[in-house]
């Protein structure tokens, strides 16, 4: 196995119990090692590594290989991880290839068996050139002598390796490995909300054969997101103090600091095993070390004033798309406007934006509900890159355009250190009447169309009660205005009206120079119209007529006043003539006339 | 013949007579105002109705080609605020309903037949789709107003009971004559003073505006003349082409 695979394995497992598995159900990957541009008598490793959850069969993958031969394996090692109670299965397979000759070659085609599913294995290629970059020198071209003093550590043929220790324990010095653990943070003043990248590394010069922590930072002040290992992740040869070690990345989490403050981020301490070679041994002498790395302390930045008004906390490298659907819809019917902002940064705390509702003949044009919010981050290399989602139901309430405003989502750009804001706009509905709409009984009201020609009638409401009205009233008036003109109603029997007869009579009546005789045919008169027009019998004597007249509806001074002019008229009939009757008569003439019109 | 026989003849004919031009210039008085200049009551009503039946036939070839706007004109035209013909006013209704005119085709649904499931139903579509809302309240004035259809008939009532005590009640008092004829006038002079100057029932066509808010187009109302339309009980004050009364001929 060689140096990288030595210390891939553990290091793996140890990925996974600090952050937690992000894999699926199942997960394959598949590398060269050394990958880009290789030299055409190089070793490489082919690495097929399957995760699955849970405890699953794998099968060892059948491969087909373009312009490599094997020369070795395949290797097999299965590692379990139970992380909170979940177990998780990987298991990996390692073959020693070589290029035949320049061009490209890779991994062409294969399949894996896990459980039930057969998975295709993803296409890998390397290019195979004259001149490959210059590399840290492999375990089989090392001086073979180098590892004695502990310069090799990740062995080469165990069994070879076994002889060599045996005939040359002698020769071996035991010396203590440099291990140490270093953990960096990139930016080390980051703005509130500004993704920071955590990053321990493991500096080793000898072989470890596993790593386990015992102690994490709690990361507390930050919202984090694991970064999942590279799956080209290898040891890298680093010079450090002058000296060339190897450096394996053990962790990676990206942290965002959730407010302005100092913030300390405690060490990481982990057990690891590690593997050199005995004194005088041919067999490892594996012994276990503990190391904590250094604490980080962080001073987060607040973010410059002043934020614009709209500002809802977003950080990042953010866009703002937004689906409007359906665009044409009646009354009624609701559309869905889907906001999505994506971008660099975590957006999972984000509010929604808020709609300005526009109105429409002063009402407002749309009713919209509480979004409905989706959010999803994934990790692409060393970023977190969010995905937010909300959505809006808007239930039109007129018929019409309606044009929504602009909708702004201003965020920080860190990398830029200023406020940038991303927007949409053009969005219109086109609203129409609603021609179906559901009642609150669950039935189903349609526009009813129009109608044919029918022979409903016009309605008319004034005309006929103005006739109604008018009618009664101009027929009084006309009988009023006869009755007035012609002095009352002409009796059935054709006779004269009384009152009018009564009238004729005082005027001729009014020529007799006699006062006696004036009297007489006064009296006689009125005998006459009382008769006609209110039907008192004939002969009736005068004392009587005021009971008569009075039952018959007349005026009661009316009639006290003709009972007093009979009496006037009785005198004046059988009076001696005194100089007194001739101002009596004329008197008497016109009470006679004045009591015509009352009792008419 | 004898005297007072041909005094009663001649007392007849110039009754008769008199009566005669009385009811002609009554006639002459009530109809010739609201007729179209040279035009006598039953020419105008039979070329009203004509013109509506035309119209509604043109207006609905128009709506079955689709064009809408054309159709609209149509009936418009065809329409007479003294003869409301409710087919008219419905077709005309669902015809703005689907060009998405909704205030207008509230209105045009109210001058409809209420009683026609087809006009309950559209109207109840416009209203729904517009989010409309009706304003009862018509001012102090309104419960009175709502009752002037009742007003008018018991005028009409009056009138008659004035006519029947005067033609066969001889004794009838005058003055009673009098209160009878002038309740009759005052009520139903009252009853159209209220439907002519009281809250009437309306559509707006436009905005209200006031400053403690607005009333949509399409809202609809007890709107009172004076000068200026006034939505009764409140504060708005509208524009006259925003209010458009349910029945104009009033």
């Amino acid at each position: 196995m060689t140096p990288r695979a030595a210390i891939l394995g553990p290091l793996l497992a140890l990925l996974t119990l600090a952050g937690g598995s992000s894999a699926g159900a199942q997960q394959v990957t598949v590398a060269f090692d050394p990958s880009g541009e290789v030299g055409v008598d190089e070793v490489l490793q082919l690495t097929i590594r399957i995760e699955a959850s849970g405890s699953v069969r794998v099968t060892p993958p059948a491969i087909e290989l373009d312009n490599l031969e094997i020369v070795g394996g395949p290797s097999r090692t299965t590692s379990v991880q139970f992380v909170n109670g979940r177990r998780s299965d990987s298991q990996t397979f390692v073959w020693s290839v070589r290029p035949r000759a320049l061009g490209t070659a890779g991994l062409s085609e294969g399949r894996v068996a896990i459980g039930s599913d057969i998975v295709d294995l993803p296409q890998r290629t390397v290019s195979v050139v004259e001149n490959p970059p210059q590399r840290v020198p492999r375990a089989r071209s090392a001086d073979p002598f180098d590892r004695m003093f502990g310069r090799d550590p990740f062995g080469r043929d165990r069994r070879r390796r076994g002889l060599d220790d045996f005939f040359n324990r002698r020769r071996v010095e035991r010396r203590e490995p440099e291990i140490f653990l270093e953990a960096s943070l990139l930016p080390r003043q980051p703005w509130v909300g500004q993704q920071a990248l955590y990053t321990l590394h493991l500096y080793t010069d000898v072989g470890i054969r596993s790593v386990t922590p015992s102690q994490l930072p709690d990361f507390k002040g930050f919202w984090t997101q694991v970064l999942p290992q590279e799956t080209d992740s290898t040891p890298e040869r680093v010079v450090r103090d002058g000296r060339e070690i190897y450096r394996i990345k053990l962790l990676q989490r990206a942290l965002f600091p959730r407010r302005a403050e100092s913030l300390r981020i405690e060490p990481v301490a982990t057990r690891m095993v590690v593997a050199r070679q005995g004194f005088g041994s041919p067999f490892e002498d594996v012994g276990e070390i503990e190391r904590r790395s250094n604490p980080l302390q962080i001073e987060v930045r607040e973010l410059p004033e002043p934020a614009p008004p709209s500002f809802n906390g977003a950080v990042g490298d953010l866009r703002l798309e937004a689906e409007l659907e359906p665009r044409q819809l009646q009354v009624g019917e609701a559309a869905t406007l889907r906001l999505t902002l994506a971008g660099r940064g975590h957006l999972k705390g984000l509010l929604p934006p808020t709609l300005d509702v526009p109105t429409l003949d002063g009402v407002p044009a749309f009713e919209v509900f509480d979004p409905q919010t989706q959010s999803s981050e994934e990790v692409r290399g060393t970023q977190v890159v969010g995905e937010k989602v909300w959505s809006y139901v808007l239930l039109p309430q007129r018929p019409g355009t309606i044009e929504l405003a602009d909708i702004e989502i201003p965020y920080f750009n860190a990398r830029t250190s200023s406020y940038e804001v991303t927007s949409v706009s053009d969005l219109t509905l086109d609203v129409a009447a609603a021609t179906r709409l559901e009642r609150a009984g669950g039935s189903v009201a349609e526009l009813h169309p129009i109608r044919q020609i029918s022979g409903a009638p016009p309605s008319q409401s004034w005309p006929w009660r103005l006739w109604l009205f008018a009618s009664p009233l101009v027929a009084a008036a006309c009988l009023l205005i006869v009755r007035r003109t012609t002095g009352g109603w002409t009796r059935t029997d054709g006779s004269p009206a009384p009152r009018r007869h009564l009238l004729r009579a005082l005027d001729d009546a009014a020529q007799e120079d006699r006062a006696s005789q004036l009297a007489a045919r006064l009296e006689a008169a009125w005998r006459h119209f009382l008769e006609a027009r209110w039907a008192l019998p004939p002969g009736l004597a005068s004392r009587r007529w005021s009971e008569e007249l009075v039952a018959r509806g007349a005026a009661a001074d009316a009639v006290s006043e003709l009972v007093q002019l009979q009496e006037d008229l009785h005198y004046l009939r059988y009076a001696p003539k005194l100089s007194e009757t001739d101002e009596m008569r004329d008197e008497v003439l016109a009470r006679s006339r004045k009591l015509a019109r009352r009792l008419r | 013949m004898t005297a007072p026989a041909e005094n009663a003849k001649a007392n007849r004919w110039r009754s008769a007579t008199f009566a005669v031009l009385l009811a002609a210039a009554w006639l002459a008085g009530v109809s010739v105002p609201a007729l179209p200049v040279g035009a006598d009551s039953s020419v105008a009503s039979v070329t009203e109705e004509r013109d509506a039946l035309g119209a509604l036939a043109a207006g609905n070839d128009l709506v079955e080609a689709g064009e809408l706007e054309r159709a609209i004109e149509v009936y418009r035209s065809g329409w007479s605020p003294r003869r409301q013909h409710p087919t008219l006013a419905y077709n005309l209704g669902t015809t703005l309903h689907l060009s998405d005119r909704l205030p207008e085709a509230i209105l045009w649904y109210r001058r409809a037949d209420a009683d026609d499931p087809w006009v309950e139903e559209n109207l109840w579509l416009a209203r729904r789709s517009l989010g409309s809302r009706r304003i009862a309240t018509g001012g102090p004035w309104a419960p009175v107003a709502a009752q002037a259809g009742t007003l008018s008939n018991v005028g009409i009532g009056l009138a008659w009971l004035a006519l029947l005590g005067l033609a066969f009640e001889r004794r009838l008092p005058r003055a009673t004559w009098l209160a009878l004829a002038l309740g009759a006038i005052l009520t139903f002079g009252a009853a159209r003073a209220l439907e002519r100057w009281g809250p009437r029932p309306a559509v707006l066509l436009a905005t209200c505006r006031s400053p403690a808010g607005d009333l949509p187009a399409g809202t609809e109302v007890e709107a009172r003349w004076d000068g200026t339309w006034r939505v009764a009980g409140e504060t708005f004050e509208c524009p006259d082409q925003a209010v458009e009364p349910i029945d104009p001929a009033l």
